[in-house]
């Protein structure tokens, strides 16, 4: 593989993240750019999540309503009652349905040794979904960084950051955290992305994973 | 906790993945092998300018275009932790409460030790603000309903808008009344309240220009208050000297698990058991009275008979104090059963009208004509009412909910509290006691700011009716000087006096915590806009066009409430201690200020030039935004008790930062019998015939153009002439028939409840069984194991309780702590929506059973009380 290859490939994986990362954000137009842009590099990637993006744009119940987009991104995500998915890694990884909980703080930790912290625009937690995903997005594209400036160990570095997130993170959270979207979404739309998320963080856990398995036997 | 624990050993183990030198050192030559692995020749790499260092390194380039995430500020980075003040306001003992706080996080709480009135001291309940702060089901943003149905089963099918939306939204509707005339239609419905009440509750109704400011307070305790009004002049909550009492005679309360003083309470009840004797007058086995010396387990609604007896044994056997009361002048006693007395022949102290109550009331009330009624022994009686007298002057009558908050509960209320007078323990030491001075100040008048449309509008009468025949509310003596808030569902569905169509509530659930709580779902469905401000969706929130995430009151709004307890009163600050998660502001000041903004732009800048008057007393600049005008509304109010150059009294501080860091001032000590001879009763004296009682319902009789008789009729009250003056009993006013119903409700709080707020917290099933007799994740009626066997009921059975205005599903518990005939059930669970744990399944099934569904909507209708106690009967049934 040469190395427009090995960026093609990690881009796809950069460009995946962010624009994942905008999915769980109040649907707006944008959205179905995210959703091109999820299709396309999937496909790049030939990863079986590409199918479920590719319904979520073509199913007719996504529909291109927006209001009805927003009220079930609304009452999956945001609450104001029952709150069926809660979009938090606390939640799921320490059982007690609380935010802002250790494993939060953890990675508020992660953030601010890359200088980075919660956007003041944001107004959400630390181990919010998009945030952890536009985290691996910022991963990614330090790793790119670093090969296009021929530093070797410094792309390895990030990707075992992302390995070490995944790990510690998203990998342990994001299934119990889909199923609760499949098991109560009452659109495909978001179940689909649900699926998706579920099958590209799985695949990608299993790519970081070959790094580190290239690494133990070292 | 062992989640966190393993997640944290977790973590370390994973940081040996990109930990130690070593380890670098071994990577760098095997990415070289992973990118070899992947056919990549290393002379393919870009030339390029290679910023080597430190690991951190990579972070210091160009960030990329993120939206949730952005550049560190300096700020951020590890912090061991510090204690930092607050308040918990999860009953209103309001205790003054340090926070500790790590990195913007709040991880746990005690009582603040520079409090005099909560020493140090923190309940049970205050623990739970952790998990409510950081609930995930809050509200986080401002929403918007967009079903336009409204109703119990109409999903209301929010979603999530911004902050300049909904204020415009608000500010359009308020602008559409202000450009019809018809302000009155306006509506502010007060839950919750610290002291920065009056900007939202108070200015901004009168300035917008209508009556209809609400507050929850009837649904409180005002009949409470209404025992020591019409006594001795004081329209508040006691005090109670306990450190120094020697006999505590309890009614209906329950200071070791709810209200008022909780944590100080705990913290000294020792000391106080052993020195006083302790009895407790209440048909469930409450916490205090687990550690009582005597229970008495009246029946519902009895009260006021067993204090008329105990009245009567102090007055026989000579027990009155007579240092306070006064004597016979020629030192017999003449108070002899069934025989009247010459009033001429006492000569009172600080008191006025003994003979008359006990040649009204008093001289045939013997503890054998109490026993029969109340369903005690004679033995115990005498024996409570003697050692009660002997022990005076330290001797409290503490008035809890339990007696008053009755339909006749006013004049048990004062018979309750006259003991007190009786014995000299009022404004004594060992006794009961008024609030301390402190010197907080008043936010400016709103009147200059008030216009023509504003002036008409205010005039029109109020929507719960107040100050009508049948609802005198006559609070401090006014008439229709008090709320009775249950009444404005009725107000609202009747149009009467007029239709309510733009309203703004916070902080309080009407359709969940007042009884009876169907009214207010078909009342909130008919008013065409309603905003709430809250923390948790709740059942009223369901009814709400636009909803307004509220700060938390512990951890994150500027604010200030006072309280007394310990001989000392405190003013207690909240504070914006730790980082904000979600999106909220604080509902008494920043969001009116918002709407002021937003109905200035639409020109009607009358708020907010009021608003702008909130000048910083430091710098005497007026406020620009509103999170200024926050923090200089408190300075502006608190400026006496931390300016040295205005120094009243209490705790002195040498500025606002000095006051902020400590987070609470205290009064001076309190001083013992100040008021004997100076009450603000008509007489001055501490009256066992009121006439200030007498005056108030004169007036109240006098705008009706009718008799005193008649507004007793009116108010399902049984005296008539003289008799309403005087405490006295009154047989109870229990709905249902017996046969139909053959128990009596009785209605009581938990060690946990935060209000009504605990719902969605884990913890509140957890330990749910530090309240005697209730069990951990259930909800249970007590039953006395006798009548269980007549109706054949066992422990854990799922039963149906019903009285005639509605039922609830619990769990059965066997238990002897309840009086045989009554059942006891907790009031906090059977929420159906409030969050994802608060109901069993959401929107459908609550997880218990709420004990207002089966409460009727009644009233003690001089105070304006909402009747919780003694107020119906209820059948079990098996489901």
């Amino acid at each position: 593989m040469d190395i427009q290859n090995i960026v093609s490939q990690e881009t796809a994986r950069q460009d995946i993240y962010k624009s994942l990362a905008n999915c769980y954000r109040l649907p707006e137009e944008v959205i179905f750019t995210d959703l091109a842009t999820l299709s396309d590099q999937l496909s790049n990637l030939n990863s079986e999540a590409a199918s479920y993006i590719n319904r979520m744009q073509t199913e007719p119940d996504q529909s291109c309503d927006l209001e009805l987009l927003q009220i079930e991104f609304t009452r999956l995500f945001i609450g104001p009652y029952s709150l069926p998915a809660p979009p938090y890694g606390s939640v799921y990884i320490e059982k007690e349905r609380k935010v802002m909980g250790d494993s939060t703080i953890d990675v508020q930790q992660r953030y601010q040794n890359f200088g980075l912290d919660i956007s003041k625009y944001f107004k959400e937690v630390p181990d919010h979904i998009t945030a952890e995903l536009e985290f691996m997005f910022f991963l990614t594209y330090k790793e790119i960084e670093s090969i296009l400036s021929n530093a070797p160990e410094q792309a390895q570095e990030m990707l075992l950051h992302q390995k070490s997130f995944h790990n510690d993170h998203l990998n342990i959270w994001i299934p119990d955290f889909t199923d609760c979207v499949i098991e109560n979404a009452g659109t495909e739309f978001y179940r689909n992305l649900a699926k998706a998320t579920r099958v590209f963080i799985a695949e990608d856990f299993e790519y970081l994973k070959s790094v580190s398995i290239l690494a133990t036997q070292g | 906790m062992t989640t966190s624990k393993d997640f944290m050993m977790k973590k370390v183990n994973s940081n040996h993945l990109n930990g130690g030198k070593m380890k670098k050192k071994k990577s760098i030559s095997l990415i070289s092998d992973f990118l070899k692995n992947k056919g990549l020749s290393r002379r393919s790499f870009m030339k390029a300018t290679v910023a080597t260092g430190a690991a951190v390194s990579v972070g210091g380039g160009m960030l990329p275009q993120m939206k949730a995430l952005a550049a560190a500020s300096a700020s951020s980075g590890k912090d061991q932790g510090t204690w930092l003040p607050a308040t918990c306001q999860g009953c209103t003992s309001w205790c003054s409460m340090q926070v500790y706080v790590i990195n913007g996080r709040a991880v746990k709480v005690r009582g603040n030790p520079h409090s005099k009135v909560n020493l140090g001291a923190s309940c049970p309940r205050a623990h739970l603000a952790l998990q409510q702060v950081y609930d995930p089901d809050r509200i986080k943003t401002p929403m918007k309903r967009t079903n336009p149905k409204k109703g119990r089963n109409e999903d209301p099918k929010f979603v999530s808008i911004t902050w300049d939306e909904a204020l415009n939204t608000i500010a359009d509707k308020i602008m559409e009344l202000r450009n019809d005339g018809e302000t009155y239609k306006y509506m502010l419905m007060r839950g919750r309240y610290s002291y920065m009440r009056d900007i939202l509750y108070d200015r901004m109704t009168k300035i917008i220009g209508s009556p209809n400011n609400i507050s929850h307070s009837s649904l409180c305790a005002e009949a409470e208050k209404f025992g020591p009004y019409y006594t001795e002049g004081y329209w508040g909550y006691r005090q109670y000297d306990v450190t120094n009492a020697r006999y505590i005679l309890l009614w209906g309360a329950d200071p070791l698990a709810a209200n008022r003083q909780v944590s100080y309470y705990s913290k000294v009840w020792g000391e106080a058991i052993d020195r006083a004797t302790i009895a407790i007058v209440e048909p469930r086995l409450s916490a205090t009275a687990a550690k009582a010396d005597e229970w008495l387990p009246a029946k519902p609604g009895t009260d006021g008979a067993l204090a008329v007896a105990i009245a009567h044994v102090l007055l026989t056997e000579g027990l009155w104090y007579k240092p306070f009361v006064g004597d016979f002048i020629d030192g017999q006693n003449l108070f002899v059963k069934d025989q009247q007395v010459d009033e001429t022949l006492f000569e009172e102290k600080y008191t006025y009208g003994l003979v008359k109550w006990w040649n009204l009331e008093l001289n045939d009330k013997t503890p054998e004509w109490a026993a029969e009624i109340i369903g005690l022994p004679v033995d115990q009686i005498r024996r409570v009412a003697t050692e009660y007298g002997k022990a005076a002057p330290h001797a409290i009558s503490w008035l809890g909910g339990g007696p008053c908050m009755q339909v006749r509960g006013g004049f048990a209320a004062m018979a309750v509290h006259a003991l007190n007078g009786l014995v000299g323990a009022v404004d004594n030491v060992g006794g009961t006691l008024t609030a301390n001075k402190e010197y907080t100040s008043k936010f400016p008048k709103p009147d200059d700011f008030m216009d023509e449309i504003a002036k008409k509008g205010k005039k029109h009468g109020k929507i719960d009716h107040r100050g009508r025949l049948h609802f005198p509310c006559i609070s401090s003596g006014k008439p229709g000087g008090g709320v009775i808030t249950n009444n404005a569902a009725e107000g609202i569905l009747n149009e009467d006096p007029n239709e309510i169509k733009v309203a703004i509530a916070y902080m309080n659930n009407f359709s969940f915590s007042a009884p009876q709580p169907e009214r207010w779902e078909r009342a909130l469905s008919k008013i065409p806009f309603l905003t709430h401000i809250t923390t948790n969706a709740s059942e009223f929130s369901w009814f709400a066009d636009i909803l307004l995430p509220d700060t938390h009151h512990m951890f994150e709004k500027w604010g200030y409430v006072k309280s007394h307890g310990n001989g000392h009163r405190h003013v207690t600050l909240m504070q914006p201690i730790i980082e904000n998660v979600w999106d909220y502001k604080t509902d008494e000041t920043e969001i009116p200020w918002l709407i002021a903004e937003k109905l200035a732009e639409k020109g009607f800048d009358n708020l907010l030039r009021h608003y702008k008057t909130y000048i910083d007393p430091e710098t005497g600049k007026e406020p620009a935004n509103e999170k200024e005008f926050a923090l200089y509304s408190l300075k502006y109010a608190t400026q006496q008790l931390w300016d040295p150059a205005q120094y009243k009294g209490g705790d002195k501080f040498n500025g606002w930062k000095a006051l902020a860091e400590k987070g609470v001032w205290n009064s001076a000590p309190y001083p013992f019998k100040k008021r004997w001879g100076s009450m603000k009763t008509k007489t001055k004296q501490f009256e066992f015939y009121s006439e200030t009682l007498k005056e108030a319902l004169g007036k109240h009789a006098e705008k009706h153009t009718t008799t005193i008789d008649e507004v007793m009729k009116a108010t399902n009250y049984l005296a008539r002439g003289e008799m309403a003056f005087v405490p006295h009993y009154e047989e109870p006013y229990i709905m249902g028939d017996e046969k139909e119903y053959p128990f009596v409700h009785v209605d009581h709080k938990s060690r946990l409840n935060r209000e009504g707020r605990s719902a969605n917290c884990s913890w509140y099933y957890d330990f749910k069984d530090i309240d005697p007799g209730d069990e951990a994740w259930d909800d249970v009626a007590k039953i006395n194991p006798l009548d269980a066997k007549k109706i054949n009921i066992k422990n854990g059975d799922t039963i149906k309780l019903s009285s005639p205005t509605g039922s609830l599903v619990c769990t059965a518990k066997l238990w002897e702590g309840v009086r045989p005939g009554t059942v006891a059930k907790c009031y906090g669970q059977g929420h159906w929506v409030y969050g994802r744990l608060a109901s069993k399944k959401f929107g459908k099934v609550p997880r218990g059973g709420s004990s207002n569904d089966i409460i009727p909507a009644q009233y003690e209708a001089l105070s304006g009380a909402s009747a919780y106690y003694a107020v119906t009967r209820i059948k079990i049934e098996k489901v």
